[in-house]
């Protein structure tokens, strides 16, 4: 997926992924008016083989606001002498390691080649902060398990403030004046998830910020200060919005025809140039190269909205299902995408437009669906509308009804068991992007291969015909793929007549909720999945158990009916209306997720009732 | 195949007139018009022209390629034709990148200068990828770019492709040839029916040979397929001699004697160098070395391969580095890695030659060709007690003895300065590398279902499998998931993985117990197949669908048993249907023994891939069906239910 980063993850040195223990991770943090200074001591047993190769390179990241002050990285031999010792001047550079084609980021290299097991690596460095914004974050736990960790933050002034994100009873933490010392031993290793996303943002972390406002509306209006000399309006870009609106009357279809133009027009390629990967290139200079990443696509929009008398402001987001904004620790941390919105005051909007606090929202990077449609990986997100006299946090809306699957089965079985009909699967929303994708780039064959292994996945057992695919024309993407089915052995004849059915299954296994403390992340939307059968003479409906389970993550539904044509309808429809889903809620998710379980596990027999 | 030296007779410096960075060329207006490209419908892009130009230096010293690419975007996916990408390296420089779009209005906007970017990623050979992102690219647009690539050598080693990915409309390529140097062309014509077109023009320089191929396809992404390199139409000049300045004829690579003296080098250069400063090596072979041939051979190997770091670059040449700079430095590339190893070994009387060999996803290896670029990895043969030991150092994971399956069953080049030998490396049966699960489960009176499973991995699928995380307790995890994917509704616990790399070996076993939600009071579903059925089907496509010929990584056998006992009042519930299919692909076989007395069940099902290519529609069927009749026979259920 091509995504824009802001590049406002703190910067931390690569700690060896997975690998040896680190005995001791001493950091201490002097805050300033102006940024911090970070002295960092490391020190790691080498303990099992697959740590020389893990840590034969230990890399120290910089950017343009982060600069490598000294470094010293020493190997010492089981027997105590040192083997190997890398100092600053030592260090090889690999440019540009971050995201996209190009970033800021370097990797400072300190090449370790001759380990052996029993060695300790000592790190030693400094590193001097200059952010634009004064918060950062450092992880509690890591890949590596730790001895001893300790964090030390010192003079954050008067607007010091930090948090512990589910830390409890992992780290000890006592506040000092304008600081914090966060302190641990024996910490295990970082156990991925399943539906955690990417762990390393929702992990337990020590948040901290310092000298700027500690409200929402102080960082909107700081990014609102940045950003406020980013040169706008110029004739070209005037120009180009009159020939764009030219035959439109409808302010709302204005609106639309300009950030079509922004999402279609301007290709997104993630290139972060400029200041820390924050402030947006200017409309015309967008315009000149046809290009540009979020924050650039956004302030393109803007730029043209206001030549049509519009105000609009850029929103900072978290696009991606990695982590949820703590609203009560106001600060850019978390953020790593922008998007729009449109103040709606003098023009109408329609009920399904995603208008929230008289805003617009608009995502210029989306290139599939209409302007209105939001991804669901930014559904439900918290949001900052960075107004520079009205910025606010908001939430935007989780709209389940636009995604999801549909699968329809209809066939009949004959008096051997054997089923043939066809099936087709409908993709609405997020889920029929990829699909819309492929159409538009992959020669035939390679839809078709696709196309065949989604039906062997979604119903095993089936010898699938002839394939085919289209996309569906509407304001959400949508696609439908279609096979001609067959399975010989669909009725099971044992004691008694057992089909073989299968469905689209939503949740996640309940397993992934036992002894779990960070939240699940899915993707909302309905799935539906219904089969129609026609069966032969004289067999009574099949006995699939009905069900109907609502809570406040969804519901899921099961009927089974006989239609006046004689058709045994079995449908089973699955509702999840959130996205990211906390602990307090696990027992909600238990329930439908295992409720789902059930049903598929479930066989559904075909047994007449004693004297039917 | 060799097809005719080009033979040049005028001695006249060369001076390049081509390229200037002031004009572009003109675009066709059939160029503007296209919007789909025939026999490739949903193509995202086109490669309207492509023109290589190769200016070889007579003096090895200012040699370049010059690359001229013009495409045209069809679709919205396409604009991502509009970011270009290009290796660069110490040896291989790239420079002067520049590039332009036009609109489908008439507007052309230029490529700024700071609109190109460099990742420098490793220092070894300086290795970085120079980028740019194009402006304006919309649907409709042509990008036009071109860049110099400089080389320090008479020797072009990279193939000139006339296919991409994408279809092509012309590709050409001309070689500007000195008048001192002798050339053999190779043409790999890997199509029928493509216009192709080749012309040879004497110059005030030499000779100027240029190949042109219209109207090319994509070389088709099917699954498994063989390399692109192998696939792709595609041409080269091989050196074959040069004139020195007193005329004297120089062999280079005319025949694999020659070719082979040439990247031996000579004292400050190439293998001589590298075997010329061996005092450190030599002392550390004997410092490792102690015991019988047997035992001194493989501590030798595992010093190597352990204690030395490996930077993965490589082919068969060697600069200017020394046996004992690698073991100085700790570090070395793949080639130097294997030729320490042969220092070593001879340090310690263990006769060992060297080996040039390619991995077979690289691409394959025509021996009548004598192209050192064929081959991108060295290792070594060594001879311990009679037999022939083939060692790879470059990998911790691959013991004493074992290659990598992508090296297995490959014609190889056994290399010395005197003689070269051909030779085909070993290969595992599919027998040597399986993957069997035995899982002995029982049902309780409650209807709940648990046991105890077990998975061996040998072989190749053991080399996979071999420290694939980096700490003991990240490979249990990652079984842990990989046994818990199988089984969504059981609790899996006590997982213990047990890994020999001198063995290849890995073997993981658990317990399983099936979770409350999941247990129905009077029926268990068991799918028999699993935790390696066959999910899906990678090979969909009819047999004269399919264009390119398959290759798997190695030829293997899956085995299941299942073995499952239910409590008295419980019933089997019909029987699964038993697989049984073979054809020349492989063969399914599923057998079951039931014990109704005592109420047991042992199910054995085993899928066996015994071949690595499938060349043409028939073998390419075979392997199909195999795949169709697994897939229909691991969906079936083991149905136990309560009377």
């Amino acid at each position: 997926m091509k995504r824009s980063l802001l590049v406002v993850c703190a910067l931390f040195s690569a700690l060896g992924a997975n690998a040896a223990t680190i005995a001791e991770r001493s950091i201490e943090y002097q805050l300033s008016d102006s940024g911090m200074r970070e002295h960092a001591q490391i020190q790691v047993e080498i303990e099992e083989s697959g740590d020389l190769l893990a840590w034969s390179e230990y890399s120290i990241f910089i950017d343009d606001h982060i600069e490598l002050l000294s470094a010293s990285i020493k190997v010492v031999g089981a027997d105590g002498d040192t083997v190997d010792s890398v100092k600053k001047r030592d260090l090889r550079e690999e440019t540009s390691v971050g995201f996209g084609l190009h970033s800021s980021t370097t990797a400072m290299v300190a090449d370790l080649p001759t380990l052996s097991l029993g060695d300790r690596i000592f790190i030693d460095f400094v590193r001097m902060h200059e952010p634009l914004f004064l918060a950062d974050w450092e992880p509690i736990l890591l890949d590596t398990p730790q001895k001893n960790l300790s964090i030390r933050i010192s003079g954050g002034g008067q607007r010091f403030r930090w948090q512990l994100r589910r830390g409890d009873g992992l780290v000890e933490i006592k506040e000092t004046e304008s600081g914090v010392h966060c302190w641990g031993r024996d910490l295990p290793r970082k156990k991925p998830r399943d539906g955690a996303g990417d762990t390393l943002s929702v992990g337990p972390a020590l948040v901290w910020a310092w000298g700027q406002s500690a409200d929402w509306a102080g960082v909107a209006e700081r990014y609102a200060e940045l950003t406020e000399d980013v040169s706008r309006g110029t004739d070209r870009i005037r120009q180009l919005v009159e020939g764009e609106t030219a035959d439109l009357d409808a302010t709302r279809e204005k609106v639309l025809a300009l950030a079509d133009y922004a999402r279609l027009k301007v290709r997104y390629e993630a290139v972060e140039i400029g200041v820390g990967g924050w402030i947006p290139t200017p409309a015309d200079e967008v315009l000149d190269r046809g290009w540009g990443d979020c924050k650039d696509k956004s302030e393109f929009l803007k730029t043209l909205l206001e030549a049509i008398g519009l105000k609009a402001h850029l929103v900072l987001i978290h696009n991606g299902r990695s982590a949820m904004l703590d609203p009560m620790f106001p600060s850019t941390l978390g953020f790593n995408h922008c998007i729009l919105a449109v103040e709606t005051e003098g023009f109408e909007t329609l009920p399904s437009d995603p208008v929230i606090d008289g805003l617009l929202f608009l995502d210029p990077t989306f290139d599939r669906g209409v302007a209105e449609w939001l991804s669901p990986y930014i559904q439900g997100q918290w949001a900052l509308v960075t107004d520079a006299e009205n910025g606010r946090l908001l939430k935007l809306p989780v709209r389940f009804s636009e995604e999801g699957r549909m699968m329809r089965v209809q066939g009949g079985i004959d008096e051997e068991g054997a089923f043939s009909g066809a099936a087709q699967v409908y993709m609405t929303g997020f889920r029929a992007v990829g699909w819309l994708r492929d159409q538009d780039s992959e020669a035939p064959e390679r839809i078709e291969e696709t196309t065949r292994k989604y039906f062997h996945h979604v119903l095993p057992g089936m010898t699938l015909g002839n394939v085919t695919w289209r996309e569906i024309e509407g304001p959400v993407p949508a696609f439908v793929i279609e096979a001609v089915i067959s399975d010989d052995r669909f009725v099971r004849s044992g004691r008694s007549r057992r089909l073989r059915f299968s469905y689209l299954d939503t949740l996640p296994e309940s397993r992934e909720l036992d002894d779990r403390d960070e939240p699940m992340v899915v993707l909302p939307g309905i799935n539906l999945t219904q089969w129609n059968l026609v069966l032969p003479e004289g067999w009574c409906p099949p006995t699939a158990e009905p069900a109907s389970i609502g809570n406040s993550i969804g519901s899921i539904d099961q009927t089974v009916e006989v239609d006046e044509a004689g058709r045994v309808v079995i449908t089973r429809k699955t509702t999840v209306r959130r996205s990211w889903i906390g602990v307090e809620s696990f027992e909600h998710l238990r329930e439908l997720a295992s409720a789902e379980n059930r049903l598929s596990r479930g066989s559904v027999r075909i047994e007449c009732p004693e004297g039917g | 195949m060799l097809n005719r030296l080009v033979g040049l007779c005028v001695l006249v410096l060369l001076v390049s007139t081509l390229g200037s960075a002031a004009s572009w060329p003109d675009i066709p207006e059939s160029d503007r018009k296209l919007v789909e490209v025939p026999g490739s419908p949903n193509s995202a892009a086109v490669v309207l022209f492509r023109e290589g130009r190769v200016f070889l230096s007579e003096d090895s010293r200012s040699s370049f390629l010059e690359v001229y690419t013009r495409i045209k975007i069809l679709t919205q996916e396409g604009v991502d034709y509009g970011s270009i990408s290009i290796s660069s390296s110490d040896y291989m420089r790239v420079k002067n990148l520049e590039g332009r779009t036009h609109l489908p209005g008439g507007k052309i906007v230029v490529l700024p200068k700071d609109a190109t970017f460099k990742k420098e990623y490793s220092d070894y050979y300086g290795s970085s990828v120079v980028s740019c992102a194009l402006p304006e690219v919309v649907e409709g647009a042509i990008v036009e770019y071109r860049y110099r690539t400089y080389f320090d050598s008479i020797f072009f080693p990279r193939m000139w492709y006339f296919q991409a990915e994408i279809p092509t409309l012309v590709s050409t390529v001309a070689f500007e040839i000195p008048h001192n140097i002798a050339f053999a062309p190779l043409v790999y014509k890997t199509l029928p029916n493509v216009e192709f077109k080749e012309e040879f023009r004497e110059t005030v320089s030499g000779g100027r040979l240029t190949y042109s191929a219209m109207n090319l396809p994509p070389v088709p992404d099917e699954p498994s397929r063989f390399p692109f390199r192998d696939l792709a139409y595609r041409a080269m000049l091989l050196p074959t001699s040069r004139r020195g300045s007193d005329g004297m004829k120089i062999s280079l690579f005319d025949t694999w004697k020659n070719t082979v003296d040439v990247v031996w080098g000579y004292r400050d250069w190439g293998y001589g160098h590298f075997f010329g400063d061996t005092g450190s090596a030599k002392k550390q072979a004997k410092a490792v070395a102690s015991g019988t041939a047997s035992e001194v051979a493989p501590k030798v190997f595992r010093w190597v391969r352990d204690e030395i770091d490996t930077e993965p670059f490589g082919n068969v040449w060697v600069g200017e580095t020394s046996a004992d700079d690698v073991v100085k430095d700790r570090k070395g590339d793949l080639t130097e890695k294997a030729l320490l190893l042969h220092v070593m070994l001879k340090a310690v009387h263990i006769d060992s030659e060297l080996v040039w060999v390619n991995p077979k996803n690289r691409s394959r290896v025509e021996q009548n060709i004598p192209n050192p670029e064929q081959f991108s990895r060295v290792i070594v043969v060594a001879h311990v007690n009679g037999k022939q030991v083939w060692l790879d150092p470059t990998d911790r994971t691959l013991s004493f003895g074992k290659l990598k399956p992508s090296m297995q069953g490959v014609p190889c080049l056994i290399v010395e300065k005197k003689k070269q030998e051909w030779s085909v490396t070993p290969h595992l049966p599919a027998e040597g590398s399986t993957r069997e699960a035995v899982l002995d489960l029982g049902i309780d009176g409650d209807g709940r279902v648990t046991g105890a499973g077990r998975l061996n991995l040998t072989g190749n699928h053991a080399w996979l499998r071999l420290e694939w995380k980096d700490s003991e307790a990240a490979i249990n995890e990652a079984w842990t998931e990989w046994v818990e994917d199988s089984y969504e509704n059981f609790d899996i616990t006590e997982v213990v993985v047990t890994e020999s790399i001198e063995n290849q070996l890995v073997t993981v076993s658990w317990k399983m117990s099936q979770r409350d939600d999941d247990v129905i009071a009077d029926e268990v579903v068991l799918f028999p197949a699993e935790p390696l059925s066959v999910g899906s089907n990678p090979y969909t496509l009819a047999p004269n669908q399919r264009w390119t010929p398959l290759q798997l990584s190695f030829a293997d056998v899956d085995r299941v048993v299942l073995n499952l006992s239910w409590p008295e009042g419980w019933v089997l519930d019909g029987e699964p249907a038993l697989g049984k299919f073979s054809n020349d692909a492989g063969a399914l076989a599923t057998s079951m023994e039931i014990n109704e007395a005592e109420r047991r069940v042992s199910l054995t099902r085993e899928l066996t891939i015994s071949k690595m290519e499938f060349i043409g529609s028939g073998p390419y069927g075979n392997l199909r069906d195999l795949y169709i009749a697994a897939l229909e026979n691991d969906a079936e259920e083991l149905i136990v239910v309560a009377e």
